[in-house]
């Protein structure tokens, strides 16, 4: 099919016709999704490497899944994101349990979240907003990255998340007012002149 | 007051994938993508050539249609050959009467049509 065809069509077209043999359709797919599924994995990990283990595992499930696909039931970006959830949790849950473990034999009484991004504050926004985010609770910190990065509704987050969307509404408020406040101590980094406090 | 708004939308543009992860998961989709052609390809194994009753039963539509139309012509042969005692009048009427002008296969049937 032409590219400039291919382009236009949705995930779901392309999905299908990756399955059917498309050279093309996978590209463009990995070309949408990618960027999306890596910022997410990203922002809940908060660890570079381990996001692009995470978005690459679940770009391979949505390949090996292809030929299965049922059309019309779910969009590809939801199930893909829900794939990308349950990998993020799999792996937070790992660096709990470790992270415990390390508690009982090392005396340092340290923050996790906060260790876990130490090294990526810098003098940035988007640094400030990644630290900020790394200290919500994992299923706040998947409502907000999902609502208000991602873009997605609350239902497709209710879909991902597994939950009814008056949790996801939930989560979400309490996560952006969790953010505020973590934010407020950082205006100077994120730009703002003494004027603008609240 | 942070705009916390602004800091999403521009962290929904942050996101720069490295040509190498890129390459990773268009090989992943390479290697796991299905071949056009091998849901398509009919049963028999790769390099054989169909046999002739294969061939005949693809022509005529399968096994059962073959084999009603092979009863069908044997059957025909069969009252060709033999000529059973209720076939005999008709086959004599048509070999003995030298030309055929006309023949009433249904002698009788005429009643059927006048009206009383």
């Amino acid at each position: 099919m032409a590219r400039d065809t291919l382009t236009e069509l949705a995930d779901e077209a392309l999905l299908v016709l990756y399955a059917h043999g498309d050279p093309d359709a996978a590209r463009l797919l990995s070309a949408r999704l990618l960027p999306r599924l890596l910022g997410y994995a990203g922002r809940m990990l908060a660890d570079r490497a381990e996001a692009e283990d995470v978005a690459q595992e679940a770009m391979l499930r949505l390949w090996r899944m292809a030929p299965d696909w049922r059309q019309g039931e779910a969009q590809v970006s939801t199930w893909a994101y829900r794939v990308a959830t349950n990998l993020c949790t799999d792996r937070l849950r790992a660096r709990h349990r470790r992270r415990a473990e390390a508690l009982d034999s090392v005396p340092e009484p340290v923050d996790g979240a906060k260790s876990a991004v130490a090294g990526m504050i810098e003098a940035d926004r988007m640094a400030a907003l990644n630290s900020a985010l790394a200290q919500l609770p994992d299923r706040q910190r998947e409502a907000v990255v999902l609502r208000h990065i991602e873009g997605l509704t609350n239902p497709d987050i209710a879909l991902i998340m597994q939950i009814g969307v008056e949790a996801v509404e939930s989560l979400t408020a309490r996560g952006k007012r969790a953010l505020a406040a973590a934010l407020a101590g950082k205006r100077e980094v994120l730009g703002y002149q003494e004027a603008d406090y609240d | 007051m942070i705009d916390l708004d602004d800091l999403f939308a521009q962290a929904a543009q942050d996101v720069r994938v490295p040509d190498a992860l890129m390459a990773r998961v268009l090989a992943d989709a390479a290697r796991e993508q299905p071949s056009v052609t091998a849901p398509l390809r009919p049963r028999q194994p790769i390099g054989r050539p169909l046999g002739i009753w294969a061939a005949l039963t693809g022509l005529f539509g399968g096994g059962g249609v073959l084999a009603g139309l092979g009863s069908a012509a044997v059957a025909g042969l069969y009252l060709g050959l033999v000529q059973p005692t209720a076939f005999a009048s008709i086959t004599d009427t048509v070999l003995n009467s030298g030309t055929v002008a006309s023949m009433e296969l249904m002698p009788g049937i005429d009643a059927l049509w006048s009206e009383e």
